[in-house]
């Protein structure tokens, strides 16, 4: 049987956040302002989201005059699928094998979502 | 006139920068090298000459090809274009990722224009950049195959023994024979060489004809080596094999990736591999057909030489400074003009002729 790999704590809090309103639309700087991680840890994190499948992309429609499109994120239902397992998870007192060390990720709370 | 002059100035003082590195780079490796031999009482005036010689000539050749590689890269990077430092910084990492993560390069750019505090665009810009020149992989296996990382592992694991035996029999000879920075150097040079086997950035490894080419070329490197060795082909010393191969593998061959790819980046993705790989594979032939070379005739593997200035030590370093420093040194450089010609006169042929294009990766 494959040996399924637990998210790290970073993954974790990227995919608790996405999943905070699922249908909404996020920006890559909003979450990393969000959850106080750098951007060098961010999108190695929502590629590999991304590459699963647990992850939707899509550019923003009307960007700001002489700007370009900005990448949206949303989870997909594999995505809040996994996002739903974590939280049972975390009720049920299992911790994520690949621990961040404590601190690195700060909960702060939820900018407002962007719609496309 | 007026337009051109603008122009000139940036491209002037980024050529002296490129150069000066270079020099730097090149001139303190071959002084490090040679310095041991300077106070010699016989090769002392030879070793002073030589070292000038090749600084003026490596130097050169260095900074011409590392002008070449910036210029495609800025080009690639559309750096002229960027409003700022965070901006060229994280176009520069973004022309590195490989076609399948172009859209996240984009994505970052694009999230970048959208942050006005400059303290807050220069730490976006350092996290993307680092995240797009290391992207994550997408398959658990490594970069080069596996293929790729056991002739790495072997390759390195087996030079290693084979240093620690010269070490442990011949301590006295190896050891004053080897300059200290070549010592170092060889150590840098192979852990990076088994690094790049195993867990090679995206951006090296975008090329799979180049990674064939490369490893392939490295084994038949290595056996022909032993192979020619055995047969008595190398009596006149190991440069008569390996000068023609580096040259097949450093030049000749990165120079047909690129008229076959059209891509420059993938010619110097198969000099890269090719170096690795022919490293790994010919070191650890070379110190053990060295060693019995010394014990059959006293003679230098290298070249034949046999004389009171020479020990089996010497093996060690000649190894080293040849196949890892100098005549990739004078090669490397070489490869990448020669590909960088290639790469230009198949894509006007292809302009003129409107032939389809073959992908690099």
């Amino acid at each position: 049987m494959k040996r399924k790999r637990r998210p790290s704590r970073q993954t974790t809090a990227v995919v608790r956040a996405l999943a905070e309103e699922p249908p909404a639309w996020r920006y890559g700087y909003e979450l990393c302002r969000q959850l106080g991680i750098k951007a060098g840890s961010m999108y190695p994190i929502l590629m590999r989201l991304a590459d699963r499948g647990l992850l939707e992309t899509t550019w923003e429609n009307n960007p700001g005059s002489g700007r370009p499109p900005r990448h949206l994120y949303r989870l997909t239902d594999s995505g809040l699928a996994l996002a739903a397992q974590l939280t049972e998870d975390a009720a049920t007192g299992a911790r994520p094998a690949n621990r961040a060390p404590a601190g690195r990720v700060h909960a702060r709370p939820r900018l407002a979502g962007r719609q496309a | 006139m007026s337009v051109a002059r603008p122009r000139f100035r940036p491209v002037v003082a980024e050529l002296l920068g490129v150069a000066l590195v270079v020099a730097v780079v090149v001139t303190g490796a071959l002084y490090a090298s040679a310095s041991p031999d300077f106070d010699h009482p016989v090769r002392g005036e030879n070793a002073w000459r030589s070292f000038l010689i090749a600084s003026i000539l490596l130097s050169t050749l260095g900074t011409l090809a590392a002008w070449v590689l910036w210029v495609a890269w800025r080009r690639r990077a559309a750096l002229d274009s960027e409003p700022d430092a965070p901006a060229r910084l994280i176009a520069l990492a973004v022309a590195t990722l490989p076609d399948a993560r172009r859209d996240w390069g984009a994505a970052m750019t694009a999230e970048l224009s959208s942050i006005a505090d400059r303290t807050a665009r220069r730490r976006f810009a350092a996290g993307s950049a680092r995240a797009a020149l290391f992207p994550p992989g997408g398959a658990r296996r490594p970069a080069t195959g596996w293929a790729g990382a056991a002739l790495g592992v072997l390759g390195v694991s087996a030079f290693a023994a084979a240093v620690v035996y010269l070490l442990v029999v011949y301590p006295r000879e190896t050891v004053d024979a080897t300059p200290p920075f070549l010592g170092v150097f060889f150590v840098v040079v192979l852990v990076a060489c088994l690094g790049l086997t195993l867990v090679a950035p995206q951006a090296l490894t975008s090329s799979a004809l180049a990674r064939r080419v490369g490893l392939w070329l490295g084994v038949a490197a290595g056996v022909g080596l032993l192979i020619s060795s055995r047969t008595g082909a190398l009596d006149a010393g190991a440069m008569t094999f390996i000068v023609p191969v580096q040259l097949l593998t450093l030049v000749v061959v990165p120079a047909m990736v690129a008229a076959v790819t059209r891509s420059l980046c993938a010619a110097v993705q198969s000099i890269l591999w090719g170096f690795v790989f022919s490293s790994v594979a010919m070191l650890p032939v070379y110190i053990v057909e060295a060693v019995r070379r010394y014990h059959a005739d006293g003679g230098l593997y290298l070249d034949g030489e046999a004389g009171r200035w020479t020990t089996i030590g010497t093996n060690l370093a000649d190894a080293v400074g040849w196949l890892l420093l100098f005549i990739p040194g004078l090669l490397v450089p070489l490869g990448i003009l020669g590909a960088a010609v290639v790469t230009a006169a198949t894509r006007a042929s292809e302009r003129g002729g409107n032939r389809p294009t073959v992908a690099s990766g």
